[in-house]
């Protein structure tokens, strides 16, 4: 335990660029997105004064209706969900596997004095920065709704109907509430960098990504609980419910996710010869 | 104390240790060298408790690695080409990596940089560190927590004749303070003035080198000092 909070500490304090860029990136992201809500609101002719928190919030994360809907409504490829969660993941998986390389890495895990925790470090030090991420990107995406339109309900409000997308009862009004979607699509996707993170430090930062993204593209094109970027989909609920998968059980299987990768990649890192291209890299 | 026995080491079904058995008392320096290629950094990895064994044993002041998945408790450790955070100074990686342990002081780690004739107040960061520079300050990482077990992977790369002198008084004290040292090198006349052992890597096996007459230390250092006069 002392272990793991020296470890902790240390990465707070090598990572803190890291962390800062996660902090920025959310700011970022929110920025961004709402331009492209008003983009949205304008194509629309709806008057984007009119956004709450919660069509601001579906807007980001409620990516797609499923491929299925019969009607004429075309079926838009979620790129800004895509970005938003792609980037949530940036910092953590980056930083987890440049300082687990080099002979500054190796000098840092022997002073540790066991390999578990400065593994485990790791993936809280990635916790915390994608929560940073979540804490920046809510902050700034509240602070800008509350200047446009003074409307910080997490509900969503008739407006977003008229975009066409979320003509979902249960998000909006059931006891899945969009609010709660607001903690636990960030929760979940914290969750569901663990695996991420840990496929950074045992193979490399680019492979990590590429499942990351893989993961998203595959809910994109499918609805099945075994897709972790599917637990991701707020305007899916349904399509969950149907399958009996609520937000909150996503919230359980992605934990159990994170935890058996954590215990699968801690057996695996304490056997591993600590070598691999840390010469050359910097 | 370092003891390894027997230890074999297969790396991709090619064996880069080949029953290796060695032991370093406290206090004692041991010179390893070697051409490229010959298993010296494997080695010091292996008592680092960076990589195991595929069989025999690794056993660090009382610890045997394998059994316990973890590093020997108080060591310092310079692997070739040394890497430090790019945006950081010297003195604030060092101060860093000692967070961990938290067993030195600032102003332990302010003289340990100045021991290998670097000022603590430089105010450059890592990545504007001349190679020679980088190698000083991998030495003072290795040294600055007075270490029991201290392994240096070609020390003397890119040093200047200043940065040799002040690495064998390093290495000196360590000893005499009673740590366990070893050094491995491709570089054998330094060897010959630091170590009290020489052992020569060949191609995974390791045995003791034909040249047995070490001078005792007094000696050495008036040799080197006389060869610089020379
Ligand atoms: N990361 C690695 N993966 C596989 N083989 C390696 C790796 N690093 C070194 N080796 C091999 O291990 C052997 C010993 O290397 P090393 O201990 O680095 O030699 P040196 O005596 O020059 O320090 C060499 O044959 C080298 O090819
Ligand atoms: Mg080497």
């Amino acid at each position: 335990m002392k272990r793991l909070v020296q470890c902790l500490r240390f990465d707070m304090l090598a990572g803190h660029r890291f962390l800062l860029a996660s902090g920025l990136l959310g700011c970022l992201m929110a920025a961004f997105f709402l331009t492209g809500s008003w983009v949205r609101a304008s194509a629309y002719h709806v008057e984007w004064s009119s956004f709450t928190l919660g069509d601001n919030a579906l807007l980001l994360l409620g990516g797609t209706l499923p491929p299925a809907a019969s009607d004429q409504t075309p079926t838009l490829f979620p790129i800004g969900w895509l970005l938003l969660f792609v980037s949530s993941m940036a910092a953590p998986v980056l930083y987890a596997g440049r300082s687990s390389r080099g002979s500054f890495a190796a000098n840092a895990i022997i002073r540790g004095g066991a390999r578990a925790p400065w593994l485990i470090a790791k993936c809280l030090w990635s916790i915390i920065a994608s929560l940073v991420f979540w804490l920046a990107f809510f902050t700034v995406l509240s602070g800008l709704t509350l200047c446009v339109s003074g409307d910080l309900s997490p509900l969503a409000s008739r407006s977003i109907e008229v975009i066409g997308l979320a003509r979902n009862d249960d998000l909006t009004q059931g006891p899945y509430a969009l609010g709660a979607f607001l903690l636990i699509a960030p929760a979940v996707s914290t969750l569901l960098l663990v695996p991420l993170v840990l496929l950074g430090i045992l193979a490399n930062e680019l492979l990590a990504f590429l499942v990351g993204i893989g993961c998203l593209l595959a809910s994109v094109m499918s609805i099945t609980g075994f897709v972790p970027g599917e637990y991701l989909m707020a305007t899916r609920t349904n399509s969950f419910l149907a399958h009996g998968i609520a937000p909150v059980q996503a919230l359980v299987y992605s934990l159990t996710l994170s935890i058996v990768s954590l215990l699968i990649g801690t057996i695996v890192f304490r056997g591993k010869n600590l070598m691999g291209r840390s010469e050359t890299h910097d | 104390m370092i003891e390894l026995l027997n230890v074999c080491k297969f790396i991709k079904s090619r064996e880069v240790l080949r029953d290796v058995s060695l032991s370093i008392e406290s206090g004692e320096v041991v010179g390893i060298k070697g051409a490229n290629g010959s298993g010296k950094t494997m080695l010091l990895r292996s008592i680092a408790g960076l990589i195991y064994p595929t069989s025999g044993s690794v056993i660090v002041d009382g610890v045997n690695l394998r059994e316990s998945a973890a590093f020997p408790p108080s060591i310092g450790l310079l692997i070739e080409n040394p890497s430090f955070l790019p945006h950081l100074t010297g003195l604030k990686n060092c101060e860093l990596l000692a967070s961990i342990k938290d067993v030195v002081t600032n102003k332990q780690i302010s003289q340990c940089l100045m021991d290998v004739g670097l000022d603590p107040q430089d105010t450059r960061t890592f990545n504007k560190y001349s190679l020679g520079m980088k190698q000083r300050l991998g030495l003072a990482a290795a040294f600055m927590e007075q270490p029991h077990v201290v392994l240096l992977d070609e020390p003397t790369n890119a040093l200047d004749e200043e940065g040799i002198e002040l690495l064998s008084s390093l290495v000196r004290k360590s000893r005499e303070r009673g740590a366990c040292i070893a050094i491995a090198s491709h570089d054998a006349l330094v060897l010959e003035t630091i170590a009290d052992k020489i052992y020569l890597m060949k191609e995974g096996a390791l045995q003791p080198a034909s040249s047995t007459a070490i001078p005792p230390v007094d000696q050495q250092c008036a040799g080197t000092q006389a060869e610089e006069a020379a």
